[in-house]
């Protein structure tokens, strides 16, 4: 997911003299599987940028990228700017790639257009490509051997801990391993995409705030002391409409070629971005956008981090002849730039060229001209879900998919990952276009969710709806969280779209090595309400239910075991009673002879004392 | 005679029809959503849209036991697939006349029993006294009782309803109906081995079924010479071989069924599924509520104890009703009913039709009236107070639960009222006796 390739060249290049002046390269170790033998050539690497996109009259992208690179090994005992304990996790689990988002609020394409890069669904969502247990590769660590499952759970709960998020609450009761969305993103070795190798979860209801923000900006180089990290102001960033937090780490090659790249030259990134979408602008600027980074962070830039390699700010000034093109930058940019892919301008500024800045501070602030027309970035595919129904004994969800393309249909990879507890029947799946490709997994209470992935084309300009029905059920008393009636949260949809012409990306940067964009959007997370118990009535409904079987239990139990007989007769037969009788008569008798007392007819009355009256 | 049969064909043949056209969901769309989306006739073991989620996995290539979804056997699953491809008009009309069949078939189950019944008392009560000798079953009961429970069974609305939602319970109850009517063909060989496999093949459908084992070998020891049944070594002879041909069917049918679907996953699917009760999805049962509210680390005790439970009646009714065998598969039925996890109308409404046969013990019995009135109100409240909680929102799952404790202990004052009056009647034609005063339970 390079910017540009005019950047990733230039970072390259630097790299290269660096190691040279530094006298580091050594002789090229054989690629054969001994990873000890791995020379490192490569020295780690840091750029921060920041990318500020004006989205309409209101809003303002705001993207914070800051790029970590590491040379690969199957040991990260020391690294230099590379985060030490995302290394770890690395090595660790035996992961190939890490992806992790926390996002509070919602990204509204269909208002704001498609934002730069990182689109994320609400609360935390997490995917990861495992190494496969192969010792043959110079990278795999001993973790490897684990199951995927284990290396799984570890993961996550590594990433709880690192991140003050509860990811511990990821299980295999809401992941799933992705048929076809989710592919890796970096470098790919024979036998390593496989989709038991990749887990997929998201966590609707995670909140997002400084707790998660302070360990996240931990781990940059720099820290929050200096560089563009300083302008990361918790209380600004979280009172956004949208923020999102991101770490994406995957195998790169220093040189361009994806298919081949040599084991020396392979690099770990860490890629860390904060998203925000701010309002700006005051009440009077009605139809204005008027923005400076003091005013929306309060805080001001001395310098970039003197550890980054670059430190660069882009403003986003849209395609030639819009109106954006206008937009009043002050300080004047080091140097404007043209995107190839898709002919946006951007306004460069350089942090580590002193000539920037135009005082002691950096202070940067952009006028719109005086209207922006609205809808300035119509998005191509828009969706909405929804759930249908009422009450709490079923219901549908629902997803409406809009091509507004006037010409070309869309073909959409679309994924549901429904929740357990919802009973989807899958035979009432409902698409008004023709299915191309599908794949079902139907849930298993407690340990797998519902995982439908389709794929299908929507004709242009037209609007085609998804729909499943589901069943609600109860769930044990204990199953429910404390505020059982608030719902349960049903994860978003995730819909990957590859849109062919770079008119039609729009802020959407190209993905290297790829003819046209791809496009992931996430849908709406839903709220459904279960059924719930009254939590008050374990002992009561334990009681009143064997209450109720001890009912039948007892009558039963009397009428199998005993039998209608008249009276004293039959049940005097009985040899108990008999023997109860006779030892009765013995002690009587015994007792008369020894108070040598005569008792006239004491045996007889003693067998009548005995004998069962009705 | 001829006439009468006449009649009594005819009526047949009309109240066929009738019950068909009832059950037709074309008739009233309407209703059929209703009778449907009701938890009292759709439950996980044996609800349509399960069925059909079942079927459509199967056609997509997903094993149907892989998610928690599908509860119905695999034979069952095959079956559906071939009838579900044969068109929506074959589906809707399959199930109605599977119902007629069940009715024709405890029509027929209803006559020979009662004309068993009254050979057998006419040679046990031989002399009895005029007040007595009411309490015996008598001749116009032939023509009578069997087309009374043919009616009851064809306008049940128990029955009718589960019919319309297109339930499974209407296949158990087929499978029932046929073991009981082969049973009663007495001495028959082939009928002797058909009962038997009925047996097995209800019991591969719905697992608590297996408990009638006792009851049926019993009664098909009936047809057996007394001569044979007084020496110890045929009786057991009897026993091992009704066993094998019951065990060798139902071990049959379930290694085939792994042998269609390739692999074991159906038995936790559906035996585990019968037994552990893990859907808690409300119903008319027992189990729903008191597994919701359950504490975690007896949830495995209360499930061991309450299968042990159900299981527990089965030898014990069997030996006490060792001379009135049908009756006792008749208790056995209610009990099942009673304690099985998933119990819908559908069986409810299927032993209610066999009520007639022994409609000579409804004088006897007491709490008539109670069981009615309680069983009327628990079908009125439960769509009511379903509604309350589910859709209002103002009542709570407890008022469901409360309807559902009514409704349970309906059928157990029924089933203990009804084996009382056995009881009592069995003593009265025993002892000769007109009241039943001076008798005690000892």
């Amino acid at each position: 997911m390079e910017p540009s390739n005019f950047r990733r060249k230039n970072v390259g290049l630097r790299l290269l003299a660096i190691l040279m002046c530094c006298g580091r390269w050594t002789e090229c170790a054989a690629s054969s599987g001994d990873s000890s033998s791995v020379q490192h050539l490569l020295a780690d690497s840091f750029r921060e940028e920041l990318l500020i996109t004006p989205l309409d009259t209101e809003h303002l992208h705001l993207q914070f990228k800051f790029t970590i690179t590491t040379p690969r090994r199957a040991h990260y005992g020391h690294v230099d700017l590379f985060p030490k304990s995302v290394a770890d996790v690395m090595e660790k689990h035996a992961l190939e790639e890490l992806h992790l988002v926390l996002t509070q609020g919602l990204y509204r394409h269909r208002q704001w257009g498609y934002a730069a890069e990182a689109w994320a669904p609400t609360g935390a969502q997490v995917y990861a490509w495992f190494s496969p247990d192969d010792t043959s590769t110079p990278f795999s660590s001993a973790a490897s051997q684990h199951s995927v499952d284990q290396r799984w759970k570890g993961l996550t709960n590594s990433l709880a801990g690192l991140f003050c998020a509860t990811l511990n609450d990821v299980t295999n009761a809401k992941s799933i391993s992705p048929v076809w969305q989710f592919r890796p993103q970096g470098l790919t070795r024979a036998g390593s995409v496989n989709n038991s190798l990749v887990r997929y979860s998201t966590l609707p209801r995670e909140n997002v705030c400084t707790e998660n923000l302070t360990p996240w900006k931990k781990l940059l180089p720099c820290g929050e002391q200096s560089g563009l990290a300083r302008l990361l102001n918790a209380i600004k960033l979280l009172s956004s409409h949208y923020f999102s937090l991101a770490l994406n780490v995957r195998p790169v090659c220093n040189n361009d070629n994806r298919k081949s790249c040599a084991v020396e030259e392979q690099l770990l990134q860490a890629t860390f971005t904060a998203t925000a979408v701010i309002q700006p602008g005051s009440v009077q600027d009605f139809n204005k956008l008027h923005w400076s980074l003091k005013d929306i962070f309060e805080v001001e830039l001395e310098r970039g981090c003197p550890l980054a390699d670059q430190s660069l700010i882009y403003v986003d000034q849209g395609l030639p002849g819009s109106p954006m093109q206008e937009m009043a930058l002050q300080p004047f940019p080091s140097f404007t730039m043209a995107l190839p892919e898709n002919n946006h301008r951007l306004a460069v500024y350089d942090l580590a060229n002193s000539t920037t800045f135009n005082g002691p501070k950096f202070t940067l602030s952009g006028k719109s001209p005086s209207t922006v027309q609205p809808g300035l970035h119509e998005p191509l595919l828009t969706t909405h879900r929804f759930v249908a129904g009422y009450g709490q004994h079923k219901g549908a969800i629902k997803c409406r998919l809009e091509n507004h393309d006037p010409t070309s249909a869309l073909r959409v990879q679309y994924l549901e990952v429904l929740p357990w507890f919802l009973r989807v029947y899958l035979h009432t799946l409902r698409l008004s276009v023709p299915i191309l490709r599908s794949h079902f997994r139907p849930a298993r209470d407690r340990i797998a969710p519902h995982h439908i992935e389709l794929l299908f084309d929507i004709p242009s300009a037209s609007s085609i709806e998804f729909a499943v029905e589901f069943d609600l059920t109860l769930l044990k008393w204990t199953e429910y969280p404390p505020d059982a009636h608030r719902g349960f949260d049903v994860p978003p949809a995730v819909v990957a779209v590859m849109l062919k012409s770079p008119e039609q990306c729009s802020h959407v940067t190209m993905m290297p090595g790829f003819d046209s964009c791809f496009l992931r959007l996430y849908t709406e997370a839903l709220l459904v309400n279960l059924p719930t118990p009254d939590f008050s009535m374990p002992y009561n409904v334990i009681c009143m239910t064997c209450t109720v079987l001890a009912l039948a239990f007892g009558p039963i139990h009397a009428y199998t075991s005993k039998s209608l007989v008249v009276g004293e007769k039959e049940s005097a037969q009985r040899p108990l009673v008999k023997l109860k009788n006779k030892v009765k008569a013995l002690i009587a008798k015994w007792k008369a002879r020894r108070t040598r007392v005569a008792v006239p007819d004491s045996t007889s009355s003693a067998e009548q004392d005995s004998s069962p009256t009705s | 005679m001829d006439r009468r049969g006449a009649v009594q064909a005819a009526t047949l043949v009309v109240m066929g029809a009738i019950g068909f056209t009832l059950r037709l969901p074309s008739l009233s769309p309407g209703v059929q959503r209703f009778v449907e989306d009701r938890v009292e006739f759709s439950v996980p073991t044996n609800a349509w849209r399960r069925a059909a989620e079942g079927v459509f996995l199967h056609e997509s290539g997903v094993d149907p036991y892989e998610g928690d979804m599908y509860h119905e056997t695999p034979l069952c699953l095959i079956f559906l697939t071939k009838a579900k491809s044969l068109g929506e008009t074959f589906l809707n009309r399959l199930f109605p006349a599977c119902d007629i069949l069940t009715a024709i078939c405890l029509y027929f189950f209803a006559k020979n029993l009662v004309e068993a019944m009254i050979i057998q008392q006419r040679k046990d009560y031989a002399s009895l006294k005029p007040k007595v000798q009411l309490l015996l079953t008598p001749f116009e009961d032939i023509p009578k009782v069997p087309l009374a429970v043919f009616i009851w069974y064809i306008l049940n609305p128990f029955v009718i309803g589960s019919c319309m939602a297109k339930t499974t319970s209407v296949f158990t109850n087929l499978l029932l109906a046929a073991m009981l009517l082969f049973t009663s063909f007495g001495s028959n060989p082939v009928a002797r081995v058909a009962s038997l496999v009925f047996l097995a093949l209800a019991s591969y459908q719905t697992l608590y079924l297996f408990l009638l084992f006792p009851a049926l070998h019993l009664y098909l020891m009936t047809s057996v010479p007394d001569k044979q049944r007084s020496r110890l070594w045929y009786e057991l002879g009897h026993l091992v071989v009704n066993l094998g041909i019951f065990g060798v069917t139902l071990s049959g049918l379930v290694i085939f069924s792994s042998m269609i679907m390739g692999s074991w996953t159906f038995l936790r699917g559906v035996y585990v599924f019968a037994v552990s009760s893990p859907d808690l999805t409300p119903n008319i049962g027992l189990f729903w509520y008191f597994f919701t509210e359950m504490f975690e680390q007896f949830r495995t005790f209360f499930v061991c104890t309450f299968f042990m439970n159900v299981c527990l009646y089965a030898i014990p009714v069997a030996t006490k009703l060792r001379h009135d065998p049908p009756f006792a598969i008749f208790v056995l039925l209610i009990l099942i009913t009673i304690f099985k996890p998933y119990p819908s109308y559908g069986d409810v409404g299927f032993y209610m039709s066999l009520f007639p046969i022994w409609r000579r013990l409804e004088p006897l019995m007491k709490q008539t009236l109670i069981v009615s009135v309680m069983l009327l109100i628990a079908v009125v409240l439960f769509p009511v107070l379903w509604k309350l909680w589910i859709i209002a929102g103002s009542a709570n799952s407890n008022f469901f639960y409360a309807i559902t404790l009514v409704f349970i202990a309906s059928q157990v004052f029924f089933v203990c009222d009804v084996t009382l009056a056995h009881e009592k009647r069995q003593w009265q034609l025993k002892n000769n006796a007109e009241t039943l005063e001076a008798i005690h339970l000892d």
